[in-house]
């Protein structure tokens, strides 16, 4: 099978996967064979369309499994009744209620930490991806892409992990290690 | 997935989710509405400026004399010499050969005349809207960089925020009133183009971001270069020589490029410090099923074949940094990925609009009213794509010049102002109903 063939095929897999998995996930019970089906089908896809045009193809399948989902969902969103079905009240705990102080130094704290020093720690987290990769000789422009990369990558698990300890001496250590990746490159010199 | 989260983590990160959608939801909005329209940038310039002359194709000749035309012109004019000179290339989406320099552009006819002036104020503000919130480029493109993060943050805590993701993935209440249909919208929509969303986010953050870890590489491997950075991943820029020299031979790269990569789309072709003994020649060419923006096929002066960058077929790290434009604009796959793009996009949309509502209700439903905070959310919803079209009017009422910058913040400030004010009045109202 051709490029294009592969194409087309990884594509109607692509569909085929969502569709199993909407089968499988409208059960009462868990089907473990469909669940599996259903998710080596995307697997399949996704290698199909590598396999025809690397990330190229990869991302034109993915394409048609998003807009399969889509379209069945529209569907679910047409023909489900109204129901008397009652809305979450759960609280999020982002705002003060009633009485409560508004902490706002503590906000503010949590902010800078999450978004400036979190920054920081990431570039610093960055610089030690791209010493190993060098030191590695992954070569100049492979360790400076992973560099690039990995400063949005790392943040987002560093202000989610932030975001997930109310512990300020835990947010720090979580700062503090991340930085800390930085040092083999001021210490030894970059690679 | 219920079987694995605690309880606890679950509240966790859903105070996180709604602490980070909070803080950036409003620009993350605005992001995400000029992203979607911005989608087709190319197609509404035919739109903003009908006239210009289009053609399927230009000859290398004509090429060549619309570029020491241009260049002769700011000369006459009195003008610096541009440092670089961007020819577009007609291509069938963009059918128009333009000439742009540091300071101007005009479109060519098929035979290399300056037609006209290119006239698209409206779509380059729209996209600086979009990379930069109209701020200077490396404040705003940093900001916007960080609200990926944001974006990637969201989604991360979104999913272990939704402890049934699988089992209600297909569940969408879309009649339910009282806060279901919302939040199923919201999070239905969040679940399915999650992909998406990790892949525009990502590549966004990755292009606002890359400036100031390139400060940190720089700083630490290149005595403070930051160009040097990029230097191995874009390719190096040619040595400068300020010395005048005549305009480099377009034509015969043009030549080359035919002969030699008949299967290689030009979209561009780049003069590095024209008319000056340094001057070379850059074409970038976009290859047929991949990723990447384009390749980089370098020549000197005189039309002769250098080399490329390696954007095809380099480094892994380079291919995967030239493959981010394309993967976040939409633009790698015709026509209907655009479509797909814009669906996408508009839910993402439709998702940051939500989140805040979705919010504002549980309080509500809590006993906690603010009137005043939904209004000022609903003027940041309706008065953006409202702000919008205002500036779309004054493009073809007011010109080119329009000021477009500050008809959108103004007016979006505005329309906040009086979202706020109408549920003050109507509050006010309300109580002395009530006494």
């Amino acid at each position: 099978m051709g490029a294009g063939g592969n194409i087309i095929a990884g594509s109607a897999l692509a569909i085929v996967a969502v569709a199993v998995l909407r089968v499988s996930w409208g059960q009462k019970g868990r089907s473990a064979a469909l669940n599996a089906a259903g998710w080596g089908f995307c697997l399949a896809a996704l290698i199909l369309g590598w396999a025809a045009a690397g990330a190229w193809g990869a991302s034109v399948v993915s394409l048609w499994a998003m807009g399969a989902a889509c379209a069945i969902l529209a569907w679910e969103g047409f023909r489900a009744p109204a129901s008397r079905a009652k809305a979450s009240n759960r609280r999020a705990g982002m705002m003060p209620e009633g009485p409560a102080p508004l902490r706002i130094g503590a906000r503010l704290t949590t902010f800078l930490l999450v978004v400036i020093v979190a920054l920081l720690s990431s570039i610093a987290f960055a610089l030690g991806v791209r010493w190993l990769a060098a030191v590695m000789g992954a070569g100049e422009a492979n360790a400076n892409v992973l560099a690039l990369f990995a400063t949005p990558v790392i943040w987002t698990v560093l202000a989610f992990m932030l975001l997930m300890t109310a512990s300020r001496k835990r947010q720090i250590v979580y700062l503090a290690v991340t930085a800390s990746a930085a040092l083999p490159a001021f210490l030894v010199g970059a690679a | 997935m219920s079987a694995t989260i605690e309880p606890g983590t679950v509240k966790r990160a859903l105070s996180a989710h709604a602490a980070i959608g909070l803080i950036a939801g409003a620009l993350l909005y605005i992001l995400s509405l000029t992203g979607t329209i911005a989608v087709f940038y190319v197609e509404l310039q035919r739109f903003e400026q009908p006239g210009a002359p289009e053609m399927t194709s230009i000859a290398p000749d004509a090429v060549q004399r619309g570029v020491e035309r241009v260049l002769a012109v700011e000369d006459a004019a009195g003008l610096p010499t541009t440092t670089h000179l961007y020819v577009h290339i007609p291509v069938e989406e963009l059918p128009r050969a333009t000439v742009t320099t540091d300071t101007q552009a005009f479109h060519l006819d098929a035979q290399g005349n300056l037609a006209m002036p290119e006239e698209i104020a409206w779509n380059d503000f729209l996209v600086q809207l979009h990379y930069t919130l109209n701020l200077p480029s490396l404040v705003g493109l940093t900001i916007v960089g960080v609200l990926g993060v944001m974006m990637l943050a969201l989604a991360l805590s979104g999913v272990i925020a939704h402890p049934r993701i699988f089992r209600d993935a297909f569940r969408l209440r879309a009649r339910d009133k009282g806060g279901v249909g919302l939040v199923d919208w919201h999070n239905r929509l969040s679940v399915w183009t999650l992909p998406f969303t990790v892949a525009i986010a990502l590549t966004g953050a990755l292009i606002g971001l890359a400036v100031v870890t390139a400060y940190g590489v720089a700083g630490t491997a290149y005595d403070g270069d930051v160009e040097a950075v990029y230097g191995p991943i874009f390719g190096e820029e040619g040595a400068h020589d300020a010395s005048p020299a005549p305009a480099p031979d377009i034509a015969a790269a043009l030549r080359h490029m035919t002969a030699e990569y008949p299967d290689v789309r030009l979209t561009y072709a780049v003069l590095h410090d024209p008319l000056t003994a340094g001057q070379h020649v850059q074409m970038v060419g976009e290859h047929e099923q991949r990723l990447i923006f384009g390749e980089y096929y370098t020549f000197d002066s005189e039309g002769r074949f250098e080399g490329t960058a390696g954007l095809s077929d380099g480094a892994l790290g380079q291919q995967a940094a030239a493959s981010t434009y394309k993967l976040h604009f939409g633009n790698f796959g015709g026509f209907w990925v655009k479509i797909a793009y814009v669906i996408f996009g508009a839910a993402l949309t439709a998702i940051c609009a939500t989140g805040t509502y979705i919010w504002l209700g549980k309080r509500r439903r809590r006993g906690i009213e603010e009137p005043r905070l939904r209004a000022a959310w609903t003027g940041v919803i309706v008065g953006s794509p409202v702000a919008l079209a205002a500036t779309v009017l004054a493009r073809f009422t007011i010109g080119n010049e329009a000021p477009f910058v500050a008809i959108f913040w103004i007016g979006l400030a505005l329309y906040i102002a009086a979202s706020i004010l109408a549920a003050s009045r109507k509050q006010t109202r309300a109580q002395l109903a009530a006494a």
